[in-house]
């Protein structure tokens, strides 16, 4: 970055100098990355749409023939919105009850009530399954064995059981599991946000707290409800490793695992009906977009300002510490179990509900792990992408941020808006795409680690974009402005304000992409293969092979890795006293 | 403060007796918000609680409320008993069937202005079901009010002055007997906090509610309240009319936050009647005494009003005289604020109309011994 020497103008003109501070190199390089990363997501969007009609050089609607035609197709769809709209359903009543007690009532524990529920967030999805699948297998699950125990000593005995993760309700739990924290996060802000005098006004106005709950606090906070809701069906629709590891051996079927399977275990792959579903995943969202805007609208939400009210909690009197077993027991059940099962059978070295707890030890692991060649580098792989991914990410979306936020204008606007398109897409779908675009000639990048860094790339742009927002708008208009008018060179507030009171948010940042590109394993599943292998691919791999203690290895050790970037991130950010990462892993 | 001891034959509308209230603050230590207070209001009542702030006007109001719960003491409204921690009594806030405006309007954005209005009917069991009912008692309140026109308005199409009176609307609808207000007029500007503060005493009237109201600013209070409660850390430093705190203040504390005070420390040499001599560093002084328990011997304060001083160049008359250099004289229209310097300090006085001495010419400084008031010294 160069600082033109600008002379110092008198102060009249001070506002007007400071506007047009940045230095124009600054200000281009800024627009061109993030027309790039915006080209990187649009492209290949374009791509896959204009795959639906134009194949083979020719106008067609081949591919949406055959897509109507698919085998099952009907089933498909009403599948995947059985599992999405049940989870959503119960994801919606789960968040905003462990919102409402965490933030309206005397029920919040601190920290650990304030970022439990959101754990699930920073456990890759994939190993949640494994987990889950490990707990919960209707013969060798550790839990079934545990409960079936408990059941004989009543003298109540059964074979298997009485669970079955392979199933109906086993997958809508694991969805809603994953669904919550999408719901929780908007909730608590809306809770947060709600003047309480609002509610005690209700009350004294003759309604007791059911009538005030129903009459008053949930449609005041009903957008940031609709919010969640509406991740949680933008998650669902595009999830990919739920409904492949529990979904699939009980014979359910979704869209987003019959859009992979054509793509990489249909030889040769079946682009067109792969792009064709994606449509449907496009169509599925769309429509609750349009949804939730229609009820929203229908209530007229003005949120009025909640002034002066600080926000005064329910004493909820000798509920209070049955509610809190409550939260914890759900964080318990969601959260630590699933990984109790993966650290278990990968110490045991197999998967067995006899656990020898004498001989539990690293071994496995290390066999599992280190000493598979393809296991190894699958792990080198993904760390790297994962560090330089983040980096890149972070960093593009930061100069952007700024840029965005010093010149705002319809230009800087379109930007900062198609930067954040992709959260409006499944992954699933700019998967896709980008294996279209990016796979075939000219680039014939197709199972090379570039595919993988390009798709990592724009799957969680959004995500980096609105972290880098964060980070930029805790700088504010008028630090750097004092800075200016100090006498400091454009260069120089770059580096002593803007740089210092950003870094803490763009850490944060990074290590919320750092862990997303990690546990990927949609686009990885679509993208990687055995010429390039991560740890998302792998893990498939070894589940269709059926090599449970591998898989448990694996899925260790991905939350090993993301939970030590995590603490050690989350320790530098509690240091720099700024809570960056729960306020980036917000907004998604 | 006493429980007033004249039991009048109807139970007063509010009673509170020796109500109190901890807060533990965040290092552990623990604040008395509310400290041992006991009052009475009766019907028709505008009692104005009035104090710095911190003192604990809103959790008394709150408590009163049911919004908060306190640590000792009784709540009645009437003949029912409201809160009563030796009895483990505590009503909630909807049972309590009074109403409250909230400083932050506290409207429900989801709702127009006639649903925010007819809520607490609706909320209220006795007022469920008559549709037409509510109907005609919610536009009753609207143009009480004087806003019939914003019914189906929401609360973020309306003004700040507007809200505040959709407020009003919703806590006269139920014809309450206690309503609490909350520094209701503290987020609305200068002009229609006067309106408002007008309008409101004229309700008040007319509808004959007993009214709480809480707020810090002195002229406001003045002018509403039938008593004004000054309050002191948690404490009542004085119930009394606007009048009597103004001119018999019950200690420094009340008198320096009722207005401006002049004030000399000294020693009481000489009681008599109710009168004490003091002996100031600006001379002999003899005024009122204010408490009760003045008494020879004692520090005391001197106080007295800048209007209640005169400032003449001629003999003094008055027991009370300081002689003085007219320092500054500013002409703010109605009245002349003059400082004077005594002695190396400062006294202020008030004249109506225009000053006709120029600064710097040598004046007396003249009070009575009626406008001259002895307080203990050590209580604010
Ligand atoms: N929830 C609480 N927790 C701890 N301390 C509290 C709480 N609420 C009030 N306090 C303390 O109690 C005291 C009285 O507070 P209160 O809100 O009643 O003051 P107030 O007279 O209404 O002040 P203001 O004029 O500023 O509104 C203050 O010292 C305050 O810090
Ligand atoms: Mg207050």
């Amino acid at each position: 970055m160069t600082a033109p020497a600008q002379a110092r103008s008198p102060l009249g003109r001070a506002g007007r100098r400071l506007r047009s501070r940045t230095p124009r190199p600054f200000e281009a390089t800024s627009l061109v990355i993030g027309l790039v990363l915006i080209a990187i997501v649009m492209v290949p969007l374009l791509r896959m749409l204009v795959g639906m009609f134009w194949v083979d050089g020719e106008l067609t609607t081949r591919p949406i023939r055959r897509t109507l035609a698919a085998p099952g197709l009907a089933e498909l769809l009403l599948n995947t919105v059985i599992v999405v709209v049940a989870s959503s359903a119960i994801a919606l009543v789960v968040g905003v009850g462990l919102a409402w007690l965490n933030e309206r009532t005397n029920a919040r524990m601190g920290l650990l009530t304030d970022s439990l529920p959101l754990l699930p967030f920073l456990l890759p999805p994939v190993a949640g399954a494994v987990g889950w699948v490990m707990l919960l297998s209707p013969r060798a699950g550790l839990l079934n064995d545990w409960i079936r125990g408990a059941l004989s000593v009543v003298g109540i005995s059964v074979e298997d059981g009485p669970f079955d993760i392979h199933s109906w309700y086993g997958l809508i739990m694991v969805y809603a599991f994953y669904a919550v924290p999408f719901v929780f996060m908007n909730a608590a802000a809306g809770f947060r946000n709600l003047d309480s005098s609002l509610e005690e006004a209700s009350r004294l106005s003759g309604a007791g707290m059911l009538r005030t709950l129903r009459r008053v606090t949930l449609p005041v906070v009903a957008p940031s409800l609709g919010a969640g809701v509406l991740l949680s069906i933008w998650f669902g629709a595009g999830m990919f490793s739920l409904p492949a590891i529990v979904g699939t051996p009980a014979g359910i079927e979704v869209l987003s695992v019959r859009i992979v399977e054509l793509l990489t275990f249909t030889y040769p792959p079946d682009t067109e009906v792969a792009v064709g579903l994606s449509g449907f995943v496009v169509a599925f969202v769309g429509l609750a977009y349009w949804l939730q805007f229609r009820i929203l609208r229908r209530g007229r939400h003005a949120v009025a300002s909640g002034k002066g009210g600080a926000a005064r909690r329910i004493d909820l009197g000798a509920w209070k510490w049955p509610m809190r077993a409550l939260v914890l027991g759900y964080v318990l059940v969601s959260t630590v179990l699933p990984m109790v099962a993966l650290a278990l059978v990968s110490l045991n070295g197999f998967w067995t509900p006899d656990i020898a707890w004498g001989e539990l030890s690293l071994t496995a692991l290390r066999d599992a792990v280190l000493d598979d060649p393809v296991t190894r580098e699958a792990l080198a792989n993904s760390l790297g992408l994962g560090v330089v991914g983040g980096l890149v990410g972070i960093l593009g979306a930061a100069a952007v941020a700024l840029y965005v936020a010093r010149r705002r204008g319809l230009l800087s606007g379109a930007v900062d808006a198609g930067i954040k398109l992709p959260a409006a897409v499944s992954n699933m779908v700019i998967a896709v795409g980008i294996l279209l675009l990016f796979g075939g000639p000219p680039f014939l990048l197709s199972g090379t680690l570039a595919i993988l860094f390009i798709g990592y790339l724009a799957l969680y742009l959004p995500q980096a974009s609105v972290a880098a927002d964060a980070a930029v708008s805790g700088v504010g208009g008028e630090l750097p402005e004092a800075s200016a008018v100090s006498g400091a060179r454009p260069f120089r507030t770059f580096r002593k304000v803007y740089l210092p009171l950003m870094t803490p948010g763009l850490v944060a940042g990074w290590a919320l992409l750092f862990i997303r590109m990690v546990g990927d394993l949609t686009a990885s599943a679509i993208l990687a293969g055995t010429g390039n292998p991560v740890v998302g691919f792998r893990i498939l791999e070894v589940f269709t092979s059926g090599s449970y203690a591998l898989l448990a290895s694996l899925s260790t050790v991905l939350v090993l890795v993301t939970g030590l970037v995590l603490a050690a991130v989350l320790a530098y950010t509690r240091r720099s006293s700024r809570l960056g990462v729960s306020a980036s892993v917000g907004g998604v | 403060m006493d429980v007033q001891s004249t039991r009048k034959t109807p139970d007063p509308v509010v009673r509170v007796e020796h109500l109190a209230k901890r807060f533990r603050r965040r290092d552990g230590s623990t604040v008395h918000a509310i400290d041992d207070v006991s009052f009475e209001v009766h019907a028709g009542d505008f009692v104005v609680l009035l104090g710095p702030s911190g003192c604990g006007k809103t959790t008394l109001l709150r408590s009163i409320a049911g919004l908060e719960t306190p640590d000792q003491g009784t709540i009645s409204f009437g003949d029912r008993v409201q809160f009563c921690a030796r009895r483990d009594i505590n009503v909630p806030p909807e049972r309590r069937g009074i109403s409250m405006v909230f400083q932050s309007y506290a409207l429900w954005p989801h709702m127009t202005a006639f649903r925010n209005v007819s809520y607490p009917l609706e909320s209220r069991r006795s007022g469920r079901k008559h549709k037409p009912t509510i109907a005609s008692r919610v536009r009753e309140a609207l143009e009480l009010v004087g806003i019939p026109e914003l019914e189906q308005q929401y609360a973020a199409q309306m003004s700040g002055g507007q809200q505040q009176r959709v407020a009003l609307a919703r806590a006269l609808v139920s014809n309450d007997s206690l309503v609490l207000f909350d520094e209701p007029l503290s987020n609305v500007d200068a002009k229609v906090r006067e309106q408002l503060r007008i309008e409101l005493l004229a309700l008040q009237r007319e509808l004959g509610f007993a009214a709480i109201f809480v707020t810090h600013d002195q002229s406001e209070a003045m002018q509403l309240g039938s008593r004004i409660a000054v309050l002191q850390e948690g404490r009542v430093a004085q119930l009394a009319s606007p009048l009597d705190v103004y001119t018999k203040p019950a200690s420094r504390y009340v008198a320096k936050f009722i207005g401006t005070m002049n004030e000399v420390f000294g020693r009481v040499t000489a009681i008599k009647a109710e009168t004490a001599v003091v002996d100031t560093v600006l001379g002999e002084l003899t005024g009122r005494i204010g408490a009760e328990s003045v008494a020879v011997g004692d520090r005391v304060a001197a106080m007295w009003r800048p209007e209640s001083a005169t400032v003449s160049t001629s003999d003094p008359v008055a027991a009370n005289r300081l002689r003085g250099e007219l320092k500054a004289s500013l002409f703010v229209g109605t009245h002349t604020e003059q400082v004077v310097h005594v002695d190396g300090r400062d006294v202020h006085v008030l004249v109506p109309g225009a000053d006709v001495l120029g600064s710097g010419s040598d004046v007396w400084v003249e009070v009575s011994d009626v406008d001259m008031l002895v307080l203990p010294a050590e209580d604010a």
